[in-house]
């Protein structure tokens, strides 16, 4: 098994007061694809990983986090 | 299960829709044309197949959403279901077979392997959602 990665959505969203619906619809996502995500039940694609991290103007490496 | 169905989703349910309409359809007729004026040489054959085509219609349907789905994580899922549906079915469908073989079970028409399978789709559909709930 691959270790999971741990992720900021949760806090980042907060921090904007956005709801995961919110979320999914900038992302044009599912608000289950966010969920998902978020609770590390499912890693994005780099592409997702891209867009998520250029709406949060942030490095992927400062949202997803391993160990 | 879905509370905002995609494009590639309304657009699979319409032609899984449109497919069972023509399968009711295209059963009825068959099957009263081989009551009352069956068919011989290859006509019975073109016509004994044409229930299958609606079925496969289903199954290509299912391919054309996983190709046209955007949501990378709902399209992660339905791959995942097809896997496990196909899986299950052939676990069930080759267990069966030996117990036709050896212990005398009633003969399984292969049009029915399609019925497991949809089957097995529909509870890996329960098992994904309670997993990525």
């Amino acid at each position: 098994m691959e270790i999971p990665l741990k992720n900021r959505l949760r806090v980042l969203r907060a921090e904007r007061a956005w709801s995961q619906a919110d979320l999914a619809a900038r992302l044009e996502v599912s608000r289950q694809s966010v969920n998902a995500i978020e609770t590390g039940k499912y890693d994005p694609s780099l592409p997702l990983a891209f867009r998520i991290a250029r709406l949060f103007e942030a490095p992927i490496e400062a949202i997803f986090l391993q160990d | 299960m879905y509370r905002n169905w995609s494009k590639a989703m309304k657009r699979y349910q319409a032609r899984v829709a449109a497919a069972m309409v023509g399968y009711i359809g295209v059963l009825v007729a068959v099957d009263w044309t081989f009551r009352n004026m069956p068919p011989e040489g290859p006509l019975k054959y073109a016509l004994a197949v044409l229930p299958a085509l609606p079925i496969i219609g289903v199954l290509m349907a299912m391919g054309a959403y996983v190709i046209e789905e955007t949501d990378e994580f709902q399209k992660a899922q339905t791959v995942e279901r097809i896997i496990i549906a196909t899986g299950a079915t052939l676990a069930i469908t080759t267990g069966w077979g030996f117990l036709e073989n050896f212990a005398g079970l009633m003969h399984m028409q292969l049009y029915f392997v399609a019925v497991i399978w949809f089957a097995m789709f529909g509870l890996a559909n329960i098992w994904t959602a309670w997993r990525y709930r």
